[in-house]
């Protein structure tokens, strides 16, 4: 790693396609900077993202980068991740993406805590199908597809991620760019599964949860002198408050290892050993 | 059908421990010489319900579960016993009796358990009667009594197997060898004062009026006991795989069971996962980072997995994928074997398919397909299937132990380094031309090297989308046509390698010049070459072919013997002949040459039924088969 990386290196020379104004691009901004303020490099950097308008990500970043299939960004990261403990792993994905087709993996890739970071670009809504709901969206939400609003709440992912149990919690908003780039370098300082789900504002499909209304109501923990992300019940009182929504660390568990170190397995596996160990003929006699 | 050759059953209640004492039996038999075949029948369920396990072994190599068997060791099934339980299990207590009791050979041995099988029960199967006519030879012994006498009751195996070996006029010797390696202290003793205590009984007590002894035999060399599962697992290990992600389903678990247990003690990964689609998907992730990796399934899981399986073959990524085929549709018959998902296999997942799927035969071919699939894979830059089924996956035969003393092939395929990464195309952003054209690359096999994360200068984009060099997202026409077919093109150049670089995947029997051919693939194989002997030795002229390359499909090999044949029948474990229908799909010619026999009975076919069902053929084709299997006639017949 080098220390003279600007976060313009993580940028590819393609022009998002993104619509004008889109929280996308301060979320990827955001990303970038983390990236580049943690000191990593663009070549030893991976960057996996599902299907959507999230999804193209990793052809506007100029990093090493997969762009999966709708939903499994995050077994793919980990895969990336399990065989290469060396590299910097962030998946990016939509709510879609990780709350409905992915929400089962999105469980277990938490519980699993493999160190890497994974970013929700939360807009509430499906914009790349032209504007259905999202397992996010408020239940009242009229869409094509949900004429009266999905008439089901939401899903609280937050409160998903500790019900599974996440050891790294937070929230940003794309356009709180400082404070949505520090957060997310916290998540990838994160010595295991590095949560955060980002308010990242569809500007063409959803008129509710706006840039004006995040900006107006969203509460910074930071603010918040009596909040403490180690405390549990800190944690539980902020994701689960029905009346308010925050940014910042909900929640952090320094002491629980991540995978590579709970299993024991830290070598690059690009190395590929010569084939059969020397020992391997025993494991056929075995069957003698 | 062999006259020196033993088929030892053991019958009774799974949980039983028919398993662990027939493997252990198989085994003994292994190291007094003799050639063994093991078949298990068992039901989706963990304790209670029928189960056996067929051993054959004979001084002459088997490739069978063989027709029919010759010694009957019913156990009993302890827990139909158990009043409060019958409700669940029924009447199934003198099951392992009774069941498919007409197939026992002339001559055959019974021994069954008193101890949990009623007189009463035995005097409703009219056993005597049909004792005296087939000339059977009937033990009663008290097996339960005499475990709970010197250890437990569950020990009632191993008063078996005394009684067994006595029988038959085996020594004691390797059966003590392999109890004193598998248990120790109170355990171990029990059980051999049990085997001692059965087996001096049956000297002293009973008459030996039977004719069936144990036959004799010896190996040249030192020879191992595995499965279709272990073999796959040791030639996955042999090609450097260290990664393996998976979700049990029965029958692939027993692959993911034995990696779970190696892998780690080699650096490796193996990681149980909540869904299968998981599971493929960690592994494309783990490859494309450069690790060696694998996941699989049967059919049920594999269906979750045709996502990342696309996923692999739009992104090049090298995997191996397992699929051990058990009865379907849907969740079918869970422990019974078929070969009905062949075209699944070959075609799920939009778009056309660009992968390889190698469908061995033998556990030998296991082993050397499985190493061929990683080759493939890694080299070409393709998933490859393995695709097995339950018999393959839990049968066990002996195999040579320095069969497996290859080479192994730690390779990873067409990968560039940093200084190669130096030469190669970019564009002007700085992106690898990772998809690059051919006359970027100078690749002839549509193969364009590949970098590896960590790399200085070999970033790009991998994508399911259809893309441009650098993985960009593009739908430009040239572009599309372009990869479309450098990436199903690979499979011609695969098929070139196969045939000209490697021995034949396909096994030829049989008589060459003869004018009636068989043709099967996969597990049905031994079966077949089973029956092509004895075919030829009554005097028919026979030959056949085991096909295991599905795609690419072997179209040279499949002419010829097609060709040289007047007719062929193709036998397979399915209801709807698929791999007849593939090879008239590969063909275009051939249809009204070739007959079926399919079976989906949930019972693999014994040589019999494909002796009978050939001679049938032979014969004009008029009559009808006399067991559970279907004739299927020629195209336009």
């Amino acid at each position: 790693m080098s220390s003279d990386v600007r976060f313009t290196d993580f940028k590819s020379d393609k022009q998002p396609t993104w619509c004008p104004g889109c929280g996308d691009f301060g979320t990827m901004n955001g990303m970038m900077k983390a990236l580049a303020n943690t000191g990593n490099d663009p070549d030893n950097t991976f960057v996996v993202a599902g299907i959507g308008c999230s999804g193209k990500i990793g052809t506007y970043m100029h990093s090493y980068a997969l762009h999966g299939v709708h939903g499994r960004a995050l077994p793919v990261g980990t895969g990336v991740k399990m065989a290469r403990p060396d590299i910097e792993v962030m998946v990016a994905g939509g709510d879609g993406d990780g709350y409905s087709i992915g929400a089962g993996h999105f469980v277990h890739a938490v519980r699993r805590n493999v160190d890497m970071t994974y970013v929700v670009m939360d807009n509430r809504i499906y914009g790349l199908t032209k504007g259905q709901a999202s397992p996010t969206s408020r239940s009242d939400f009229e869409t094509s597809t949900t004429p009266e609003g999905p008439q089901q709440p939401p899903v609280n992912p937050l409160a998903l991620a500790l019900a599974s149990g996440a050891t790294f919690i937070a929230q940003s908003f794309s356009s709180d760019a400082l404070r949505h780039a520090e957060i997310i370098e916290k998540a990838i300082e994160h010595d295991g599964f590095g949560f955060v789900n980002v308010f990242s504002p569809c500007v063409t499909f959803n008129d509710v949860d706006t840039y004006d209304y995040f900006r107006d109501t969203l509460v910074d923990l930071k603010e918040d002198e009596d909040h403490d992300p180690t405390n549990y019940e800190d944690a539980k009182e902020v994701i689960t408050d029905g009346e308010k929504e925050y940014q910042g660390v909900m929640y952090q568990n320094e002491n629980a290892l991540p995978y590579h170190e709970q299993h024991g397995v830290t070598e690059d596996m690009s190395e590929i050993p010569d084939g059969a160990p020397e020992d391997a003929m025993d494991l056929v006699r075995e069957f003698y | 059908m062999s006259d020196d050759e033993l088929i030892w059953r053991i019958a009774g209640g799974s949980g039983d421990g028919i398993d662990s004492t027939s493997q252990n039996f198989a085994k003994a038999l292994m190291r007094a010489g003799l050639h063994v075949f093991t078949h298990r029948h068992y039901p989706s369920r963990i304790r209670g319900g029928h189960t056996y396990v067929e051993i054959r072994a004979s001084a002459d190599e088997v490739q069978s579960r063989g027709d029919g068997y010759n010694f009957l060791l019913a156990l009993g099934d302890s827990f139909a016993r158990n009043p409060q339980e019958e409700a669940y299990y029924g009447n199934e207590e003198i099951k392992p009796l009774s069941e498919n009791l007409d197939e026992l050979r002339e001559g055959g041995i019974i021994v069954y358990d008193e101890g949990l099988i009623s007189e009463e029960d035995v005097a409703d199967l009219d056993l005597e009667k049909r004792a005296e006519e087939n000339d059977w030879h009937v033990f009663p012994m008290d097996l339960r009594g005499l475990a709970k006498e010197h250890g437990r009751e569950v020990m009632r195996n191993t008063a078996g197997v005394g009684v067994t070996a006595a029988l038959l006029d085996m020594d004691l010797e390797h059966i003590e060898d392999l109890m004193s390696d598998a248990m120790g202290g109170d355990v171990l003793e029990s059980n051999l004062e049990i085997l001692h205590e059965a087996y001096e009984i049956v000297n002293e007590e009973y008459d030996f009026e039977h004719d069936l002894r144990a036959p004799t035999g010896e190996h040249e060399t030192e020879q191992a006991l595995l499965s279709g599962s272990n073999a796959i697992a040791y030639g996955s290990i042999d090609a450097g795989c260290r990664f393996i992600a998976g979700y049990p389903m029965t029958p692939w678990t027993d692959v993911f069971t034995i990696l779970s247990q190696n892998f780690p003690d080699m650096g490796g990964i193996a990681e149980q996962v909540e869904d299968e689609i998981a599971a493929a998907a960690l592994a494309v992730g783990a490859s494309h980072a450069g690790a060696k990796a694998m996941s699989g399934s049967s059919g049920g899981g594999f269906a979750l997995m045709s996502e990342p399986l696309g996923l692999a073959e739009m992104t090049e990524t090298p995997i191996v994928l397992l699929e051990s085929m058990r009865a379907g549709p849907s969740t079918g018959m869970p422990t019974k074997p078929e070969q009905g998902d062949l075209e699944f296999v070959l075609y799920t997942s939009q778009g056309d398919s660009s992968r390889v799927v190698f469908a061995p035969g033998t556990i030998e071919e296991c082993y050397e397909q499985t190493r061929l699939a990683f080759h493939i894979a890694y080299e070409y830059q393709i998933p490859a299937i393995i695709i097995y089924d339950q018999k393959l996956s839990g049968e066990n035969t002996n195999v040579p132990v320095e069969f497996f003393d290859r080479e192994p092939n730690p390779d990873l395929g067409s990968t560039l380094t940093e200084d190669e990464l130096k030469e190669a195309a970019h564009d002007a952003s700085g992106k690898f031309h990772r998809f690059a054209y051919e006359h970027e690359s100078g690749a002839e096999n549509g193969v364009s090297p590949r970098s590896l994360p960590g790399q200085k200068g070999g970033r790009y984009l991998a994508t399911g989308n259809e893309h441009s060099p650098v993985g960009h997202i593009s739908e430009d026409p040239d572009n599309r046509v372009y990869q479309m077919s450098r990436r199903i093109e690979k499979l011609d150049h695969i098929r070139e390698e196969l045939d000209e670089e490697h021995d034949s995947n396909q096994t030829y029997y049989g008589d060459e010049d003869a004018d009636f051919g068989i043709i099967t693939w996969g597990s049905s194989q031994g079966a077949v070459a089973e029956a092509v002997e004895r075919l030829n030795e009554n005097g028919q002229s026979v030959k056949a072919i085991g096909v295991s390359d599905m795609m690419p499909f072997p179209e040279n090999e499949m002419v010829e013997f097609l060709e040289s044949v007047d007719e062929a029948m193709v036998v397979e474990m399915n209801a709807t002949a698929q791999f007849r229908g593939l090879i008239q799909k590969e063909l275009g010619r051939f249809g009204e040459k070739m007959t079926s026999l399919l079976k989906y009975n949930g019972n693999p076919f014994e040589p019999a039924e494909v002796v009978e069902s050939a001679e049938i053929n032979l014969n004009g084709g008029n009559e009808e088969p006399s067991a559970q299997v279907h004739i299927e006639p020629a195209a336009g017949d």
